[in-house]
């Protein structure tokens, strides 16, 4: 099948990726997060940032060792919620990665991912709604809570006055911010783009209604075992917050400049199942279509794809429609198949573009990092997923694809540095 | 709660939020322009002491106002009538 939205891209400007950025319940930075992923070593514990006793499940995937005061004044702290500051804080580290870029701030842009925006500020001040009435509701509710504030936080703070905007696609957010920044790129519009996302809803509303659907594991015996891609034994993902930020750059400029160059979002496709608000579509079909239209708008063949950096959300429906899809798209067992979620759970809005550093850094260093907690697979998911241990990988394009409620789909091709 | 000790609540909450030097908040002083606040951060202090209080600060009622010292005297103005409306 020909999808639809192909058409040639290969005549506009490449996209360089030039600087990365985490804060993760893996680490907040990019060796000690990878170093983490590679080790395949689970971050699921009890629930610390808020007392959890009450709630269906007790245990999540949360940045233990963030420091707003390292990137905000005071006033900025109380001013911004935790979804934003770690937004800026990943995309700050991934500017600073990216080594000097001299470019007009009128040619820089953000694209920044939005879940469910600035929760656990709203949730305290519906609180106090509730307990106090409307006169004790902060004044700073609404650009704390709003779900652009990440995106207006980098772009206020770097001064930066190309385009600024946030997507909202639920999981599959991180990617479509990724895709979108390096179409403005490729468009001309701008010449550096921060994208990335940012999630941080480790609250009592947001695990009470994840738990209250069914798609939230409930080993609250075992956390670490809780996230278990692709496993037989998989009961649904463990909530994570953290941040994600790349620097997308014009290649030429880049290169000019002797940038030091990950690798190249060579490929992007989107669509939609358009079939159930949470289910995907039957045999992974919407996301088939995805994978495909990213490799046609990469100019590749499924061939020529050394690995898949699964969606992969240890959720009963996921694993069985992304394996199918994969199946489809490559063949069984047709090559590696890893899903960073057993590592750091799932970080909603931040996923895609968590797991799209991580491509990169496997492309880098020659290593597909391990599916934590993956013993086994039902005998009809025909893929071959990494687990127990890393696995050594030859230079290949990677698709990373993220999937979200609301049947939106989102695949990057992302490809080493050539 | 006298007049005195509104304004030193308004002080700590000044201090807090305008992260100013503490001799530099005087009665006298203007939000804006002497301790470099913005449109939002009388609302933010007015918050500090709606909870310290245990108070409404309607914002309409800080209509114009724009020391230190007049913000302490519409609060203590609510205050006491609050005080006059819980005996009476």
């Amino acid at each position: 099948m020909r999808p639809a939205q192909m058409r040639p891209t290969r005549s506009l400007a490449r996209v360089a990726i030039t600087g990365m950025g985490v804060k993760t319940p893996a680490g907040s930075d990019l060796e000690t997060f990878w170093a983490t992923l590679v080790a395949g070593r689970p971050c699921a514990g009890p629930i610390k940032r808020i007392d959890p006793a009450a709630l269906p499940v007790r245990f999540a995937c949360e940045v233990t060792d963030f420091d707003p005061a390292v990137y905000f004044d005071s006033k900025e702290t109380r001013r911004t919620d935790r979804v934003a500051q770690l937004a800026f804080a990943a995309a700050a580290d991934a500017l600073a990665d990216a080594g000097d870029l001299a470019a007009d701030p009128a040619r820089c842009g953000v694209v920044a991912a939005a879940g469910v925006g600035g929760l656990i500020t709203q949730e305290e001040q519906e609180y106090k709604l509730f307990s106090g009435g409307p006169s004790r509701v902060s004044p700073m509710l609404v650009p704390m809570m709003m779900p652009n504030a990440s995106a207006a936080l980098v772009g206020m703070k770097l001064g930066w006055t190309g385009p600024n905007f946030c997507i909202a696609t639920a999981c599959a957010v991180g990617s479509h911010a990724i895709g979108e920044g390096a179409r403005l790129i490729r468009e001309g519009s701008a010449d550096v783009v921060l994208s990335g996302g940012s999630e941080a809803c480790v609250t009592p509303i947001a695990i009470a209604a994840f738990a209250r659907m069914g798609a939230l594991s409930s080993r609250n015996d075992s956390p670490e075992l809780a996230s278990r891609p692709f496993d037989v034994a998989r009961d649904g993902f463990v909530m994570g917050e953290g941040a994600g930020f790349l620097v997308l750059e014009d290649w030429e400029r880049a290169t000019a400049r002797g940038a030091r160059i990950y690798g190249e979002v060579a490929g992007y496709g989107r669509n939609s199942d358009a079939y159930h608000v949470t289910a995907p579509s039957p045999g992974g079909a919407g996301a088939a279509d995805c994978m495909r239209l990213a490799l046609a708008d990469a100019g590749l063949e499924p061939s020529e794809i050394g690995h898949v950096n699964a969606h992969g959300t240890s959720t009963e429906l996921n694993d069985a429609a992304e394996a199918e899809a994969v199946v489809k798209v490559f063949g069984e067992h047709a090559l590696p198949v890893t899903s960073a979620k057993g590592v750091i759970g799932h970080l909603i809005a931040a996923a895609g573009a968590v797991e799209a550093v991580a491509s990169m850094l496997a492309l880098r260093d020659g290593t597909v990092p391990p599916t934590a907690n993956h013993e086994r697979s039902e005998p009809d998911l025909a893929i071959d997923v990494v687990a127990g241990e890393g696995r050594p990988l030859a230079a290949a394009p990677v698709v990373s694809n993220s999937f979200g409620f609301g049947g939106h789909n989102a695949s990057l091709v992302l490809t080493p540095p050539a | 709660m006298d007049r005195d000790q509104i304004l030193e609540l308004l002080t700590d909450a000044a201090v807090e939020v305008m992260d100013a030097d503490r001799e530099t908040v005087t009665p006298e002083a203007r939000f804006v322009e002497d301790l470099k606040g913005d449109s939002l951060s009388v609302l933010e202090i007015l918050e500090i002491l709606q909870e310290k209080l245990d108070v409404d600060l309607p914002t309409e009622a800080f209509d114009g106002v724009a020391t230190v010292g007049s913000a302490a005297d519409v609060i203590t103005k609510i205050v006491a009538e609050r005080a006059r409306s819980a005996t009476g």
